[in-house]
């Protein structure tokens, strides 16, 4: 298959002509982002009959955005009230916080704003021009390879996400197992449905994830009377330009940094399950490492509020790829992305650069996009975003159940599946509450059936020999590595602790 | 993100609540699956024998945690705050009667309903014109947008279907 | 634009049509005057596969047309799962029988399903009405393979099991890979791999020797060649210059079962309601086939025009006879 970018220029002005819905997306993307807890992903979910009923391409540029716009936006409560938005921005107030203690908010404001777009930017564009080529590589892969990448999706979510390894693994492996509800593909039989015709194509994953992220959310956010901390005092921005143009002027005199640690997300952001927050946490600290003045870090450094920002928005395009060419995602939004698209009948893989390609290179040029327009917003209005954090919850609540609820009616018009998104809601709820991670068993709702299919393929193919699993040289390669990376994070927690 | 308290031994009892709805899936899970030949089940069997394997060695981990003192079982102080509990309880079924009457009275008239009443429970009865305000306002813009601009296939019910028969009537 | 009466109006047809008399055989129903307010509302049209297939690509082709003709809009519901099982028992269980529930479906594998085994509802609950296409099934192959024909394939399935990806088990095209098989003496595993695009990939990917699918999801497309039909002719000799007529060709003794034969199908009790409103469905699908923007809208959707199959209830009744007497015959292979 020859590779052509010729389509890209075309394609960014097919992109331009939904600019009606990226500049509502980005505003929106700021504001809710901003709300601890309601993640890209929450917003995703919440505006998800919006999203439905917008065309794929409209669909996917919408989801882009606000993913996009809303990295930026979790930046804010992080430095300004050292509550990160997302888990991504969980490095962010380390050096962030300390400027705004210290009077610099606004400053550290525009360099994280700064860092975001420009490292964001700067990684989407490698995206777009590494994609073709990586998107070779799914041509190469069978069932019994994919069957090993499946595993690492699960494995590496799982032992990441929690900060707790065998809660992570509970809350996926139980994920796993909901997903092999439905009828296999070979020969049509039901299992685990609860006699449910409704379940028999799988279980519906957007009544699950709306259950697991926005309505179990909804039952969390109750307890407090406004969506923030009850003593948010701590909110001061200084107004005026100045700081804001300081700010820039800080992160541009260092775009090498900006440079190094945006790659890093990116390579972080492909790895399936690698997410915002290790990449952020990982650049954080390499920053340090390799850094001059190491001891300045956690004081108010402006080199480690630029590490993980630039680090978590190279991994907002990181985690695209994955998804789009083996159906994989990368992350949690990634993963909802995935299940809007499918609603619309996108079909992942190596083709859809071919068939589809506003689809397939879409999402990278919108977010190339996004970012543009986000730097000519977000900018001017960072002295305003404080006010976002004070929204009472008794209001909210309800309008998140109400609307997502009913979000879960509309692709399949079944009432059973607003069921499905309660008793998904309490499951989160329970999870949540007890220290097990949604996003954990919502990957494996996900990734159940695709793991299920490519399983029960490659036995059908080998007729019933197990060793098929170890057939192939990719796949035996991947299952070392996959027992490495198991093996590796509790390892260098133990070393860590001595 | 919220924080788990540190100190003095923690309740680990509700953290048993996740491993035992997923160790009843499962067997239940198996047990549907018994007539499938062996390659359809060989999945699920690993799948779950993983599951049991993770719940074991975590029940070995609470077991070991509970002899050093670190963790307790107790029934007493699981649930911190009654009112919030009685609460989301009562939100609980005001979401089981919104998805009940959702098809027959249509979105608008019934997220209107149950918007009134949630802001009313989460908010002790106060304010109720603000309530009022609220729910009037969200039910409107929702149907404005996702009925009346983009039409989804919303729930109709009676308030949909005349404003419609409204809209053709002119 | 879109009235939702549905009540009273199926009061109103159930005393028109009871004047009418209940019809059992409905074809000869002249005009359509007394359905002057028929359709009233959104048809809407349950299909039991994913969005974005086979059936969803022929569907949003006809209906655009005949939407035209019928002077109302067509909304589709997808409803897939356990190969069409779950859109047919939610149809039978949901649709309103007022003649503006339709579902569309490809007849070949969802009543080959049925022969496998047999759905909640009665089999002459419902009936196709409206045949839009005939696909035929074809055997395609990676064009890197070192199987250049159906000789080939033959003689190296004599050699060792071929692997065959295939969308489902329960599938014309299955069947005839079964049927060619059987006669032959090769030895063939079937793969199904649930769907066009991942059938295809199979092959592409070098997963599987070869594959079966109906001929539009694979002709013209890069690295593939398609070696055979499933049929006594090959309708378009230059889109498929290797392909040959399999069922003469082997003496297959198959009747011409396409492997895509799309048709809308409605509940009988809504005929037997409505035999006015049936006659005017027919009345405009007629003027949608004869209509040159259906051709149009056929080739926009980058399918064949060669394959557009013009039938109605006596056609679609003979194919489901055909398939289910095949199915009987093979079915113990069909569950394998």
């Amino acid at each position: 298959m020859e590779i052509d970018l010729s389509v890209l220029p075309s394609l960014f002005v097919e992109a331009l002509a939904y600019w009606w819905v990226i500049i509502p997306a980005t505003v929106l993307g700021i504001v809710v982002g901003a709300i601890p807890g309601f993640s890209a992903a929450n917003t995703i979910i919440i505006l998800l009959p919006l999203t439905l009923s917008m065309s794929a391409e409209a669909g996917m540029i919408f989801m882009v955005a606000i993913y996009t716009a809303s990295r930026l936006g979790a930046g804010i409560p992080a430095i300004l009230v050292n509550i990160p938005g997302t888990a991504g921005a969980a490095a962010t107030p380390l050096d962030g916080y300390p400027m705004s203690i210290s009077g610099r908010g606004q400053q550290a404001l525009a360099i994280s704003f700064t860092a975001s777009v420009f490292g964001g930017l700067l990684t989407t564009l490698m995206a777009l021009i590494l994609i073709p080529w990586l998107s070779q590589v799914a041509f190469h892969l069978h069932s019994v390879e994919m069957i090993v990448v499946m595993l690492f999706g699960i494995s590496l979510i799982a032992t990441i996400s929690a900060d707790d390894t065998m809660k992570g693994l509970i809350a996926g492996l139980f994920g796993l197992m909901i997903g092999y509800i439905g009828a296999d593909v070979v020969y049509e039989a039901p299992r685990g449905t609860f006699g449910f015709l409704e379940l028999y194509d799988k279980v519906p994953l957007i009544p699950a994830l709306v259950g697991l992220f926005a309505i179990s959310e909804a039952f969390v956010v109750i307890e407090r009377r406004v969506v923030l901390s009850e003593s948010d005092d701590g909110i001061k921005v200084a107004p005026g330009w100045s700081a804001t143009l300081e700010g820039i002027r800080d992160t541009l005199v260092r775009w090498k940094h900006v440079v190094w640690t945006g790659m890093l997300g990116l390579v972080i952001g492909v790895i399936p399950g690698a997410g915002a927050a290790i990449a952020s946490f990982v650049a954080y600290q390499q920053s340090r490492i390799f850094s001059k003045t190491p001891e300045l870090y956690g004081t108010g450094h402006v080199e480690g509020l630029i590490a993980p920002e630039s680090a978590n928005n190279g991994v907002t395009s990181g985690t695209l790829i994955p998804l789009l060419i083996i159906g994989v995602p990368g992350g949690a939004t990634a993963a909802i992305m995935a299940v809007v698209l499918e609603y619309h009948g996108v079909q992942f893989g190596p083709d859809l650069f071919e068939s589809n390609p506003l689809v397939g290179y879409g999402p990278f040029v919108a977010m190339a996009i996004t970012y543009v327009l986000l730097g000519l917003l977000i900018l001017p209005l960072t002295r305003y975003f404080s006010n976002v954090l004070v929204v009472p919850t008794i209001y909210i609540a309800p309008i998140i159940i109400a609307f997502t609820l009913v979000g879960s009616f509309v692709p399949r018009a079944y009432v059973f599946d607003m069921g499905v998104a309660i008793v998904f809601g309490i499951i989160g709820y329970i999870a949540r509450k007890t220290g097990y991670h949604v996003a954990a068993i919502l990957i494996g709702v996900i990734l159940g059936p695709l793991l299920e299919n490519f399983f029960l393929r490659a036995l059908r193919i080998s007729q019933g020999d197990l060793m098929t699993l170890f057939s192939s040289n990719i796949g035996n390669v991947l299952w070392v590595l996959l027992i490495a990376s198991l093996f590796a994070a509790p390892l260098k927690r133990r070393l860590a602790g001595r | 993100m919220s924080e788990l308290p540190p100190d003095p031994p923690r309740n680990v009892l509700p953290d048993l609540i996740i491993p035992g709805l997923a160790l009843a899936f499962a067997i239940y899970y198996l047990t549907t699956i018994t007539e499938v030949p062996w390659i359809a089940q060989a999945s699920a069997v690993l799948v779950s024998g993983l599951l049991l394997l993770s719940i074991f060695a975590f029940a070995i981990r609470t077991a070991y945690r509970l002899k050093a003192g670190t963790e307790i079982i107790r029934l007493s102080g699981l649930i911190p705050d009654q009112n919030l509990l009685l609460k989301r309880l009562v939100l609980l079924c005001l979401m089981i009667a919104y998805v009940w009457f959702l098809e027959d009275l249509g979105f608008t008239l019934s997220t209107f309903v149950f918007l009134i009443l949630a802001i009313l429970l989460l908010s002790s009865l106060a304010n109720w014109k603000k309530a009022l305000a609220i729910a009037l306002a969200a039910s409107v813009i929702g149907y404005v947008v996702f009925i009346f601009v983009f039409e989804t296939r919303f729930p109709k019910g009676p308030i949909e279907r005349t404003i419609e028969e409204m809209r053709d009537g002119n | 634009m879109k009235i939702e009466q549905k009540r009273i109006n199926r009061r109103e047809f159930i005393a028109l049509s009871s004047a009418a008399g209940a019809a059992g055989l409905l074809s000869s129903i002249p005009g359509a005057a007394q359905a002057a307010d028929f359709p009233s509302r959104k048809m809407q049209t349950y299909i039991p596969t994913r969005a974005g297939g086979g059936a969803d690509r022929n569907f949003r082709a006809f209906s655009g047309v005949w939407s035209k003709h019928l002077g109302i809009d067509f909304e589709p519901g997808f409803f897939p799962g356990a190969a069409g099982r779950v859109g047919y028992e939610t149809y039978m269980a949901k649709a309103a029988d007022d003649c503006h529930d339709l579902i569309f479906g490809n007849m070949g594998p969802e009543v080959l399903n049925w022969v496998v085994k047999k759905p909640s509802f009665d089999l002459g609950a419902y009936q196709y009405i409206i045949q839009v296409d005939a696909d035929p099934g074809s055997i395609f192959i990676n064009t890197n393979s070192s199987m250049k024909t159906i000789d080939d394939v033959i003689a190296e399935g004599k050699k060792r099991t071929l692997t065959v990806a295939t969308s489902r088990l329960a599938h014309p095209a299955s069947l005839g890979m079964l049927v060619l098989a059987a006669k032959t003496g090769m030895k063939v595993n079937l793969i199904p791999l649930s769907g066009g695009k991942n059938t295809r990939n199979g092959v592409l990917t070098g997963e599987t020797d070869l594959g079966v699918l109906p001929a539009t999801t694979v002709m013209g497309r890069k690295n593939i060649n398609i070696l055979g039909l499933f049929d006594e002719k090959i309708v378009l000799p230059d889109r498929m210059p290797k392909a040959i007529a399999i069922n003469t060709e082997y003496k297959l003794g198959l009747p011409p079962l396409a492997a895509g034969a799309r048709a809308f199908g409605i509940k009988t009790s809504a005929l037997d309601k409505h035999p006015d409103r049936y006659a005017k469905l027919i009345e405009t699908a007629k003027m949608t086939f004869a209509d040159p923007a259906y051709a149009e809208a056929v080739k926009k959707a980058k399918a064949p025009i060669e394959f557009i199959a013009e039938g109605y209830a006596d056609q679609c009744k003979a194919y489901f006879d055909d398939i289910t007497a095949v199915g009987k015959e093979y079915k113990d292979l069909l569950t394998g």
